[in-house]
């Protein structure tokens, strides 16, 4: 998972924009508040979505979203 | 001359006031371009988006909001699908009743010499029509490179329903792909993939769904990954030659239309809050009280009469079709007279050479419109 730390806040790569809204939603129904954010320069095949969330939280984001089948692309 | 219309079977008219605020609102409001940018209409348009994804998953029952592919119309969905399938050297097998939007595309395939298919019957005409009847004649016309079924759920021209959940289990045991046109059915009938084992769902948005016209589209069961009918733009991985490979993103070459998308959604919200099976009871029962005034008019001709339902197809013998409809027409009733883009489920009704006139009421419509109707049919005369 290619992670940023930005303003407090942790970064992950999900790749397409669906994708990375079920994923908004699926976090938000567990109180998990994310944002999708675009995220063209970490990805070398450009145009690419990212969440973006309180790295307090990064435990919690990677365990949901292992448990419905999302994954967070990059190492 | 007050205009009655009666043809929702081409496309539902008028549309909910909720289905038009909201395209308006789109319009006006949030508009940007869904997946190709970041900022705040360019989100907000996805989002709208994404909620109609999520609505279609879970009124079809769906596994994923992804699974969900947005297209023009059903015709786009079927061409994706059948020509994003098949191999060369596959078998397929489609119903007497298909639309020609499933028809034509197998048969170009055909005519390339890269596939081959076989029709099944599904027996309209006949009074003791049954899903055993038609899932063994199905298993008869399966081979060995039998890939794909397409079936429709109910046709353009008549109300007969056809065994989904029954072909649909017959499908999955033979490992045949499943595919069902439901451009007459959705938000007619209820209609659960996963119960009844349906591989590719496909649907227009403005006909029983009360979307706008420009709205479609397909749902892919989990593990069906057709190739790509369309390349461009995806809003994803610009830098690479080829579409990408997650859905929905691989499916959607070019800009979505969010007005469109954002209407289907609300009429599909307004369909679940009405009720699927109250509007199509609405509907079955308007047409049962118009079969009952034809058949009282002499010379009226009705195919498939056996099942009720959204749809009634009719002549009126020594009057062509069209000439029907025309003559309906002037005295203000919209009903759609020919062969509704479904030859091969005319021949199969074997109505005569000109079609017929098929009325489609909505639940709209009033007992006194369809009295008029059938007032109007028997002053035709030849």
């Amino acid at each position: 998972m290619r992670e940023m730390r930005f303003m407090g806040a942790c970064e992950s790569d999900i790749g397409g924009l669906t994708q990375a809204m079920q994923a908004q939603k699926l976090l938000l129904n567990v109180g998990i508040s994310v944002r999708v954010i675009k995220n063209d320069a970490s990805d070398p095949r450009g145009c690419a979505y990212a969440l973006q969330y309180p790295c307090a939280q990064e435990h919690r984001v990677r365990e949901e979203l292992r448990k419905a089948g999302i994954r967070l692309r990059g190492r | 001359m007050q205009t009655v219309y009666l043809d929702n079977a081409a496309t539902s008219f008028p549309k909910p006031p909720c289905v038009i605020d909201e395209i308006t609102r789109c319009m006006r409001t949030y508009c940007g371009n869904p997946g190709r940018g970041s900022h705040a209409l360019a989100m907000a348009s996805a989002e709208k988006i994404f909620e109609c994804r999520e609505m279609c998953a879970s009124f079809f029952g769906a596994e994923h909001p992804a699974n969900v592919v947005f297209c023009q119309n059903a015709t786009m969905a079927l061409n994706t699908v059948i020509k994003g399938l098949l191999k060369d050297g596959d078998h397929v097998l489609l119903s007497d009743m298909e639309h020609n939007a499933v028809f034509r595309p197998v048969a170009k395939l055909a005519s390339q010499n890269r596939i081959s298919y076989d029709i099944f019957p599904t027996f309209p005409n006949d009074k003791t029509r049954s899903a055993a009847k038609i899932c063994t004649a199905i298993s008869r016309a399966v081979r060995e490179n039998t890939k794909m079924l397409i079936c429709t759920h109910v046709p353009n021209i008549c109300s007969s329903v056809m065994p989904i959940a029954e072909i649909g289990a017959l499908c999955r045991a033979k490992g045949i792909v499943f595919v069902v046109d439901a451009a007459q059915s959705a938000g007619h009938l209820p209609i659960d993939m996963q119960q009844m084992r349906i591989d590719v769902l496909c649907a227009p948005g403005h006909k029983g769904l009360l979307g706008p016209q420009g709205s479609g589209f397909f749902i892919l069961g989990d593990g069906i990954l057709p190739d790509t009918l369309l390349e461009g733009g995806s809003g994803l991985y610009s830098l690479e030659s080829s579409m990408p490979a997650e859905s929905p993103e691989r499916y959607e070459a070019g800009t979505l239309s969010t007005p469109a998308i954002a209407g289907l959604l609300e009429g599909i919200k307004y369909v679940r809050q009405i009720g699927v099976s109250n509007l199509h009871k609405t509907v079955t029962e308007l047409n049962l009280y118009l079969q009952n005034a034809l058949e009282k008019i002499p010379n009226t001709e009705l195919y498939a009469p056996f099942e009720h339902g959204a749809v009634l197809l009719f002549n009126k013998r020594g009057i062509s079709a069209e000439r029907l409809g025309q003559a309906l027409n002037q005295c203000g009733f919209c009903v759609r007279a020919g062969y509704h883009c479904t030859a091969l489920g005319h021949r199969t009704l074997q109505t005569p050479n000109g079609g017929a006139v098929r009325v489609s009421p909505s639940f709209r419509t009033t007992y006194a419109q369809i009295d008029a109707f059938a007032k109007a049919v028997a002053a035709v005369t030849p």
